[in-house]
């Protein structure tokens, strides 16, 4: 078979499953000619170099993004909130009592005094409420829109648990991806921490199951510093031992050359310290 | 120390005056800050204490006695703690005051304002020194109180008896009695110092055990040159001093030596008194407590009638003697008793 003839196929395409033709395999070694060094290296490695891996940098800047964009919404929700409050502000709900402090008080509020009437010209009229109120819930519409509630709810937090392991892999440079935070030994412990206080986040719970483990990291980058300072040209600097407060009273102008007569032996550091504690200590 | 300033509200307001008595409380508090020769005194002679009240009760407090023999299945013979002498003292108050007037502020002489103020904190601190000095030197036999700065200052320990006496009681042995004043001068060896040491070894305690405090502590008048040189030889040389036996001096390196200034005395041939103490027993036995109520005290106000702007200082403080046996006097003349003739009970 001549060499132009052949069709130039990309091994990936070939499943397992799928069992080639002798000559399809042929033309497949020879068009795979010559192997890459990719290719040389052995099984395992291969794997390891085929896992997902995760770009931190475009992971922090989209993070970064996303908080921005929360933050004006926040923000947006907040003028809004506030101007609810001031409008509406001496009102209550009727049923909770809550003062009216955002658009949602305000909504809840309205459909809280609708409901009331409703029920008020019911009773008048001689009807239950409550044989209402069952049919509303035993209704199809409701039953799929509760549904579709439950659905939503679900995603929303399967939302915030990717949110979380996001935030975990951005702190926590030893994991790669999801499969590996779920594969820690301290995954178990962390869902159970989470599950055990009301309100706390994955990783927050993350941070504080494994604390010793990500603070060793930092504990040594911390000693490098100071072995740092300790080698660096800070121990040639002349300063005098009086310690004095960066925020501490300067000698007023028309005192300073008084303090130094009163005073010849003193350094201005040492004059300073002691203005500082005479304003400071007399009562 | 610690120096209080106050300010009146007339003298806060008063344009004349504010820089300069800022810059007058500023050499206040620099000049408290410093340690000097009086402190030392004080520091050396007693044990500094702060007191919260108008007065301070001291007692002193007898060991257990022994461990005593018992039968198989017998209980344990009780023991129990017994008091020895108590002894009161109540803080006297002392006061005084500087003046810088206007013509000096006019005339801008900062450094004799500043002399002024300095003063007035050195004469406090002479003042402790003086009082703890006083009060010890003049706690001999036959003299109960002195008059310090128009105050009366008891200086009789919890027997009733002064500070340096020749027959101090022992309140659980009746008739027993112990002396630390002695006449024998100290001279220009060691023989009168290994002996004096010797006999502050042997002091008991008011149960009659011997307490084995040594003194450490060389006390001389600020008068007494010829002994303070004899006392430096003695407790400093490497050889036996006066001797030209090689021998060691036995002395050498064991003692503190304190010149106080503020003792003068009458030097006499037979008249040269010193004073030794154990540091050890002053501190465990707590017995010179100086108390200072009230620590140096300014308020500072200007006269509207003169416009000069006064310092006024006050302070209250007390030097007791709740117990003796941490001192002995030797060499004074008055002493009945000698190093010799002196039993322990």
């Amino acid at each position: 078979m001549k060499e132009k003839e052949l069709l130039a196929m990309n091994l990936q395409f070939f499943s397992e499953d799928a069992e080639p033709s002798e000559d399809v395999g042929a033309n497949v070694e020879e068009a795979a000619e010559p192997q890459t060094e990719a290719e040389e290296v052995s099984e395992g490695e291969t794997e390891e170099t085929t896992a997902p891996q995760f770009d931190t940098d475009k992971a922090n800047a989209a993070f970064a993004q996303m908080r921005r964009e929360n933050e004006a919404l926040r923000r947006q929700q907040a003028e809004i909130n506030s101007l609810y409050a001031a409008q509406f502000g001496s009102y209550k709900n009727p049923e909770t009592g809550n003062p009216i402090t955002s658009a949602r008080d305000y909504v809840e509020a309205m459909a809280a005094q609708e409901r009331m009437q409703m029920r008020q010209k019911l009773q008048e009229n001689d009807i239950d409420p409550h044989v209402i109120d069952s049919m509303i819930e035993n209704s199809p519409a409701v039953r799929e829109a509760k549904a579709v509630t439950a659905e939503l709810n679900s995603y929303r937090a399967q939302q915030l648990v990717d949110k979380d392991f996001s935030k975990v892999l951005a702190f926590d440079k030893t994991k790669s991806s999801i499969d590996d935070i779920v594969n820690d030994p301290s995954y178990n412990a962390v869902v159970q921490y989470v599950e055990t206080h009301p309100g706390m986040r994955f990783d927050e719970a993350y941070k504080l199951v494994n604390f010793d483990r990500l603070s060793s990291s930092k504990g040594a980058a911390a000693k490098q510093a100071a072995i740092n300072e300790v080698k660096s040209k800070n121990h040639l600097s002349t300063g005098t031992s009086v310690d004095v407060d960066d925020s501490s009273e300067e000698i007023p102008a028309s005192m300073v050359e008084h303090f130094k007569d009163l005073f010849p032996e003193k350094s201005m550091k040492e004059l300073k310290a002691l203005y500082n504690k005479t304003i400071s200590s007399r009562r | 120390m610690s120096v209080t300033i106050r300010r009146s509200s007339e003298l806060a307001n008063n344009r004349e005056w504010d820089e300069w008595a800022t810059l007058l409380d500023a050499c206040i508090y620099d000049s408290d800050a410093q340690r000097n020769k009086y402190d030392d005194i004080v520091t050396a002679l007693t044990v500094e204490k702060n007191s919260k009240r108008w007065g301070e009760k001291s007692i002193t407090m007898g060991g257990l006695g022994d461990f005593q023999a018992k039968a198989e299945g017998e209980a344990a013979a009780q023991d129990t703690f017994e008091q020895g002498y108590e002894k009161f003292v109540q803080h006297a108050t002392f006061a005084n005051e500087v003046v810088i007037s206007k013509e000096l502020k006019d005339d801008n002489m900062l450094d004799d304002a500043k002399q002024k103020t300095v003063n007035l904190v050195q004469a406090y601190k002479r003042t402790r020194a003086r009082l703890a000095t006083q009060a010890i030197t003049n706690a001999v036999e036959g003299t109960s109180s002195i008059s310090f700065n128009n105050a009366t200052i008891d200086v009789t320990c919890g027997d009733n008896k002064s500070l340096f006496h020749s027959a101090h009681d022992l309140k659980s042995i009746s008739g027993a009695t112990q002396a630390n004043y002695f006449s024998d001068v100290l001279g220009s060896n060691t023989v009168a110092l290994n002996k004096a040491l010797n006999k502050m070894r042997n002091f008991k305690d008011d149960r009659g055990n011997v307490l084995g405090f040594i003194p450490d502590t060389i006390i001389l008048p600020g008068n007494d040159p010829e002994y303070e040189d004899f006392v430096k030889r003695v407790i400093g040389s490497d050889g036996e001093v006066g001797s030209d036996h090689n021998d060691i001096n036995t002395q050498r390196g064991k003692w503190k030596l304190v010149v106080d200034p503020e003792w003068t005395p009458v030097i006499s041939q037979s008249n040269h008194p010193v004073i030794l103490q154990s540091s050890e027993a002053l501190k465990a036995l707590q017995g010179t407590k100086f108390y200072d109520r009230t620590k140096l005290d300014i308020m500072t106000d200007t006269d509207v009638h003169s416009r000069n702007l006064t310092y006024n200082g006050f302070a209250r403080m007390s030097i007791t003697f709740p117990n003796w046996r941490h001192v002995m006097m030797l060499g004074c003349s008055d002493a009945t008793m000698t190093l010799d003739t002196a039993t322990s009970y």
